[in-house]
């Protein structure tokens, strides 16, 4: 386990206690159902292709359910009309977390430990709704598996391979090799109807264009493809400026070996690449079926934060993080 | 030592320093590292001095207690051995050590090496006056004894008749030898005839004025005699006397001696084995006392004239108590009062009333102990048998392992020595011997006979007489050396050179030096002990102190990348 600064120990399980996510549940659960709004970020799954009733297109609706007859009939100009469908409440939540060694930066507060605190939320939530649930990694050390979360047991699966991730003692070796991805497994299981969630700070490389075909495959039919970007940027940036560094390589990556300093120049030059990165991401993976909030889920910007002031800072963001509300309302944003 | 105790302070302010040391940048890993440019290069330095204690790190204090084992490893040599003080550190003790072993005496009445030393020893107060006018003085004499004379006693008239090692005059020095001062002694004054020798911390740690009187004088000495021959040796018995000479060597020396039957005969020749030395041998056909003068003797009388006794040259004399074999001719029966008999008797009569397993049942003096064994043997490989040993000359062992006797069935006791042992079990022994005195343990002889076990056991009985009789009685030949005047002298040989070259006199200003930070304090203290006999009274502990800093050390290699690890967690 990560220790804070001021020693004490940052744990699996999320700084979240089980009721108070139900109460955030719940909450989510009481906004306006979808009639009459769009649902451009997210989609009503279900089997049943029963039609229910003719509504007025908003943005963001699925180009394809637009009823061009009935539209054209309506002749009110711009208005178009959409088929909606009555749709079974249950689905199933496809959750798939980035497991690359970048993803335990920054110490102590690692993007790979909130990615789990995240996901172990999104599946407590999703269980309680009755959704079926599915676990898997990307960059991980078992990438062909697909974990089925049914209940206490498997959720404790999740929480045994977020330790072992955890605890992974990478030599210098280990961090200048180039991750490795392996999607062929996911794509496979993903069920007809799913919203397929990675939790991410997408600040890997295409390889070979797996991921932008997971992606593809996540958006088909009645899938959604939820991009949970996770941020630390703010906070490395901080432990930059906080004076002389030595920069270690990674990732194929290697830096001179005597000691550097930031300037304004070279962390506008940072913002600008990692701005650009991310910009790459999101025309290559774009489609009807993506919903990748604009803002990320930011990791404070403190150097060293207390275990207590990183539990504060779960706590008061996760209620209000843009994807939870995707994830978990009936409502679009 | 200093150079050791500065080198010990220098790790230990490096070792602080080293830890007051922190860096002044970080190691950083960042997730995003392979999308930055290269960071600009800074010229900050990569360390600072931080006053703060280091005391949190484990590592720091594992090397200071390297750094203390060390140490203290060092401290006895550190406080035992003489350091230069500062004046008036401790008060001046001056002992003064006078030779009065026999070779003193060399130079004859008025003119002795023993007169010239009292001759030193007067002029010795006004010197230790002048130079440490607090000083105090004791006097030890060292010959033939060891003791220190009480304040104001009066020195010997004369040296002792007996001689003694020089080892002695450096025990003369040791603080163990309570001075009338009372205190370990900062100056000592050696006077003797013997050369000046370095003497070595441990054993004094004071400054040491090494005087040596008389002139250099040819001496001549009776270093040995032994007796050659006689007994069951075929040939006739000698006495061969061994001569040194110390100095000048000797044309022609002259050897004399009177034993009971009249002068003896000796044939004198150089030694081919010695440079300057010269053998006489002469017949000997008598037993009883016999003396020995040579001459010229040269400086020292002492080692001119030895007196020695001879057991029966010719004969041997036995205890004979094998009734059933008679003894041999040239066997005479023991004297009653005669000590040095061989006794010859079965093993049971010889250990009767004893345990044989014991070395106390046994004789003290010669003897061949018989056990039958001789009866009608099964073939017995022989086993571990000491090769070319006298009891076995002569001696078929491929008839005798055919008709082996039974073994002696004796668990030999400490001090013997199996010489023929058989392939069985537990290596029953045949033959065994006991080296001094001489005994013998042999299967007792068929009488008469012409089979292979009547040869066998003839020749195993009387290679092993003859062994036991060529050993000598225990006071066959011990000399002991006299005077002119017919004193016995002991230690006679360590006084015989009296040809040492005569060294410079001393620097006696060197009574002026100050004294030396040897520890100060009764003379029976262990510390003083110690330091001056260099035994000290306690298992010495410095190995352990090191063996204790290499185990920190390693300890140190080995946790330093976790502890790395940890600093820069």
């Amino acid at each position: 386990m990560a220790r804070g600064a001021n020693g004490q120990q940052l744990g699996v399980a999320p700084p979240l206690d089980a009721r108070r996510l139900e109460r955030l549940r719940l909450a989510l659960r009481r906004t306006v159902p979808s009639r009459g709004l769009g649902a451009h970020l997210h989609r009503r799954m279900g089997q049943s292709m029963e039609f229910r009733e003719h509504r007025t297109y908003v943005f963001g609706d699925d180009i394809r359910k637009v009823d061009w007859a009935a539209s054209a009939r309506r002749g009110d100009g711009d208005d178009l009309v959409v088929r909606a469908f009555e749709a079974e409440e249950r689905r199933t939540l496809v959750l798939i977390v980035d497991c690359r060694l970048a993803m335990a930066l920054p110490q102590p507060l690692e993007k790979l430990r909130v990615a789990f605190w995240i996901a172990q939320c999104v599946m407590q939530a999703a269980l309680a709704e009755g959704d079926k649930v599915l676990f898997g990694t990307l960059f991980g050390p078992d990438d062909t598996r697909i974990h089925k979360v049914d209940g206490p047991r498997g959720m404790a699966g999740v929480r045994q391979i977020a330790t072992n991730l955890l605890a992974r003692r990478p030599t210098q070796a280990d961090w200048e090799q180039t991750p490795k991805m392996r999607v062929d497994a996911l794509i496979d299981a993903l069920p007809p109807v799913a919203a397929v969630v990675v939790i991410s700070d997408m600040l890997f490389p295409d390889q070979q264009g797996r991921f932008a075909a997971l992606s593809r495959s996540a958006q088909k039919g009645f899938r959604t493809f939820h991009v949970v970007e996770l941020d630390s940027w703010p906070m490395e940036r901080a432990a930059l400026e906080a004076g002389p560094f030595r920069l270690a390589g990674q990732e194929g990556r290697r830096f001179r070996d005597g000691l550097s300093e930031v300037t304004p120049g070279f962390l506008q030059e940072a913002d600008a690449r990692i701005a650009a990165h991310l910009r790459g991401w999101r025309r290559r993976i774009a489609g009807p079926g993506l919903i990748w909030p604009r803002l990320p889920y930011a990791l404070p910007a403190t150097v060293a934060p207390t275990v207590k002031e990183v539990h504060g800072w779960f706590q008061s963001t996760l209620p209000t993080a843009p994807f939870l509300h995707g994830l978990l309302s009936r409502v679009g944003l | 030592m200093w150079a050791a105790g500065m080198l010990a302070v220098g790790a230990l302010v490096a070792t602080v320093a080293f830890h007051l040391r922190k860096q002044t940048f970080r190691d950083i890993r960042v997730s995003v590292a392979a999308l930055l440019p290269e960071p600009p290069q800074s010229k900050a330095p990569k360390t600072r001095i931080s006053l703060v204690a280091p005391l949190m790190s484990l590592r720091f204090w594992i090397r200071l207690a390297v750094i203390g084992l060390l140490l203290m490893a060092l401290a006895p040599f550190l406080w035992a051995l003489a350091l230069p003080a500062a004046p008036d550190s401790r008060a001046v003790v001056v002992r003064i050590v006078l030779d009065t072993s026999a070779s003193m005496q060399v130079g004859g009445p008025g003119a002795s090496r023993f007169d010239q030393a009292l001759g030193v020893l007067a002029g010795l107060p006004a010197r230790i006056a002048a130079a440490a006018p607090d000083a105090c003085t004791e006097w030890v004499v060292a010959g033939a004894r060891l003791a220190a004379l009480d304040a104001g006693a009066a020195l010997p008239a004369r040296p002792d008749r007996d001689g003694a090692p020089v080892g002695r005059l450096l025990a003369a020095l040791s603080p163990q030898v309570a001075g009338s001062c009372g205190a370990v002694p900062s100056h000592a004054v050696v006077v003797t005839d013997t050369t000046p020798r370095p003497v070595s911390a441990p054993v004094f740690g004071g400054h040491v004025i090494w005087h040596q009187v008389g002139a250099p004088l040819p001496n001549a000495a009776i270093d040995a005699v032994s007796l050659l021959g006689g007994g069951l040796s075929g040939v006739a018995a000698k006495l061969s006397v061994r001569i040194a000479v110390y100095g000048a060597d000797l044309d022609t020396i002259a050897v004399t001696g009177q034993g009971p039957e009249g002068p003896l005969d000796f044939a004198v020749r150089r030694d081919p084995d010695r440079d300057r030395g010269w053998l006489a041998e002469a017949e000997v056909r008598t037993a009883g006392r016999h003396d020995i003068e040579i001459a010229p003797g040269g400086g020292f009388d002492g080692d001119d004239r030895v007196t020695l006794q001879v057991s029966d040259p010719s004969n041997v004399a036995v205890d004979w108590q094998l009734p059933a074999l008679p003894a041999p001719a040239r066997f005479v029966a023991a004297p009653r009062n005669g000590t040095d008999a061989i006794r010859v008797a079965p093993v049971q009569a010889l250990t009767a009333g004893g345990d044989p397993a014991r070395a106390e049942s046994w004789p003290a003096g010669r003897f061949l102990g018989t056990y039958a064994g001789w009866r009608t043997g099964t073939p017995t490989e022989i086993g571990p048998f000491l090769h070319q040993h006298p009891i076995l000359a002569g001696l078929n062992l491929d008839v005798w392992a055919a008709g082996p006797p039974t073994p002696a069935g004796v668990t030999l006791p400490p001090g013997f020595v199996p010489v023929l042992r058989a392939d069985l079990p537990g290596a029953p022994v045949w033959i065994a011997v006991r080296e001094t005195p001489r005994g013998a343990i042999v299967p007792t002889p068929v009488p008469g006979g012409d089979t292979d076990q009547a040869r066998l056991g003839a020749v195993v009985f009387f290679n092993a007489l003859r062994w036991v009789a060529e050993g000598g009685g225990a006071d066959a030949l011990t000399p002991v050396w006299r005077d002119a005047q017919g004193g016995i002298g002991q230690e006679a040989l360590s006084e015989s050179d009296t040809a040492r070259a005569l060294a410079e006199p001393p620097d006696y200003a060197r009574l002026g030096d100050a004294p030396r930070a040897a520890p100060v304090g009764p003379a029976d203290s262990p510390v003083v002990v110690a330091a001056s006999s260099g035994t000290g009274a306690e298992t010495p502990l410095a190995p352990w102190y090191v063996l204790a800093a290499l185990v920190m050390l390693l300890i140190d290699r080995a946790i330093g990348p976790v502890w790395r690890r940890r600093d820069q967690a």
